[in-house]
């Protein structure tokens, strides 16, 4: 089969490149931003597109809507590692003709890929198994993923131990405003204060400096 | 001699993947490729390498970690960081760790070689664009630590477990008080005294201080003062 591949990781797209060559396939071109791809896919019109969901310049779904128009004959697989089923449900309503994640050997993906070319799809059958248990680690990482830009920057100057008035007057917003944003920081980490907050960002919970 | 790689990636694809080209080279064997999202000891005991090739975007800093272990046991440092960015700040914490080599993974698979077999030399790979920024970041870091050193050491003992007890979130003087059996009092001299010396206005800002001596500590398995 011919093959376009597109991911913002070029290494990996080289490297499976070079496995897909070596199983006798055609990889016609290498690409890293959703642009480049969807050109590619208009200008060669290969069987298969592999594709990432986030590239630098944009989302891969929406390259993939922009590969489905350009060139409905290309199927599209994308391989990612991000797991969100409403990620999921939307390449399947674009229309992809599979859906990997990167937790995958090599191998299993040529497989895939070569099933689709052979018309048939290649949904990891773990994607449609959800809502995904949690555990308490993806509370974790959960709760400092949750907070906002703004809060993200709040917590970062808290930890290099700046006053309310120093980040009011640096991010040039009012104190009242910064209140806010701390507070709503205090709710999102479950802390009481500041210097809670800086401990969990800082990473470490019981380092000593004595 | 073959030059003997080991692959730590959150990616098990990617690590993989990234194996089977590089066996293709004729001066390279892959001792192992792992999928891995925080630094297993064991991966980086278990296995004699001359070059480690490691995720740097996995989460927490965790691949600042393997390079501690791994140039500890080696000797000298001989991890390549990957990234998908190459901001100078994550450079500086990776080579603070002991990385020898940041590679953005946007670049071609060539140029990784060409820094697999410069690290095996004993070479250091920065980004071009970014060794400038990230020198002047780690002069800069070395002075204020030099700074922030002097104003820690001049801190008593008992000055310094109040510090610690800041440090690890508990900031009130009662709880400080119990924690450490002083009374509040003692514990309120103590706090007035740390501020006072280290010329900061706010717990926080004492706390603020010691981050960097907390990351040597855990790079050198000591305080530097």
């Amino acid at each position: 089969m011919r093959l376009v591949l597109c991911d913002d990781n070029r290494i990996l797209g080289e490297a499976l490149a070079f496995i897909l060559e070596a199983r006798g396939h055609s990889v016609i071109a290498v690409t890293t931003r959703a642009s480049e791809g969807i050109a590619a896919v208009a200008a060669h019109q290969p069987d298969v597109c592999l594709l990432d969901l986030g590239l630098p310049d944009g989302s891969g779904l929406d390259a993939a809507r922009g590969m489905r128009q350009c060139h409905p004959d290309t199927k599209i697989v994308i391989l990612s590692c991000l797991t969100d089923p409403a990620a999921v449900s939307e390449a399947k309503r674009i229309g992809v003709a599979g859906f990997l994640r990167k937790d995958q050997r090599p191998s299993s993906v040529v497989t895939a890929l070569e099933a689709v070319a052979a018309g048939r799809t290649a949904f990891d059958p773990r994607l449609l198994r959800q809502p995904r248990r949690r555990t308490a680690t993806d509370a974790g990482e959960h709760s400092m993923g949750s907070l906002t830009p703004r809060e993200t920057e709040v917590l970062r100057r808290m930890v290099e131990g700046q006053s309310t008035r120093q980040m009011a007057s640096e991010m040039d917003i009012a104190n009242s405003t910064l209140r806010g944003y701390v507070k709503s920081i205090f709710a999102k980490l479950g802390v009481h204060s500041r210097l809670q907050a800086a401990a969990i960002a800082s990473g470490s919970p019981d380092r000593s400096v004595a | 001699m073959a030059i003997k790689v080991l692959i730590a990636d959150q990616e098990r694809t990617f690590a993989e993947a990234l194996a089977a080209r590089l066996e293709d080279e004729e001066d390279i064997t892959v001792v192992g490729a792992v999928q891995a999202r925080t630094p297993d000891p064991w991966l980086t005991a278990a296995n004699s390498f001359d070059v480690m090739v490691v995720d740097g975007d996995m989460p927490g800093g965790a691949a600042n970690q393997f390079c501690a272990t791994a140039s500890g046991r080696v000797g000298s440092s001989r991890v390549i960081e990957l990234s998908s960015t190459s901001e100078p700040e994550r450079i500086v914490k990776a080579v603070r760790a002991g990385a020898a080599a940041w590679v953005r993974k946007d670049q071609p698979l060539e140029h990784l070689l060409h820094v697999i077999r410069g690290v095996a030399r004993g070479e250091t790979w920065l980004p071009p664009s970014e060794t400038g920024h990230v020198m002047r970041l780690l002069m800069e870091e070395q002075d204020r630590r030099r700074e922030n050193g002097r104003l820690l050491a001049s801190l008593t003992p008992r000055e310094r477990m109040v510090l610690t007890c800041l440090a690890n979130g508990t900031g009130h003087r009662d709880a400080i008080a119990k924690q450490l059996h002083l009374s509040v009092n003692t514990v309120r001299t103590h706090l007035q005294n740390i501020m006072a010396k280290l010329g900061v206005h706010s717990a926080l800002e004492a706390v603020a201080l010691t981050r960097d001596q907390w990351a040597s500590l855990a790079e050198n398995d000591g305080p530097s003062w």
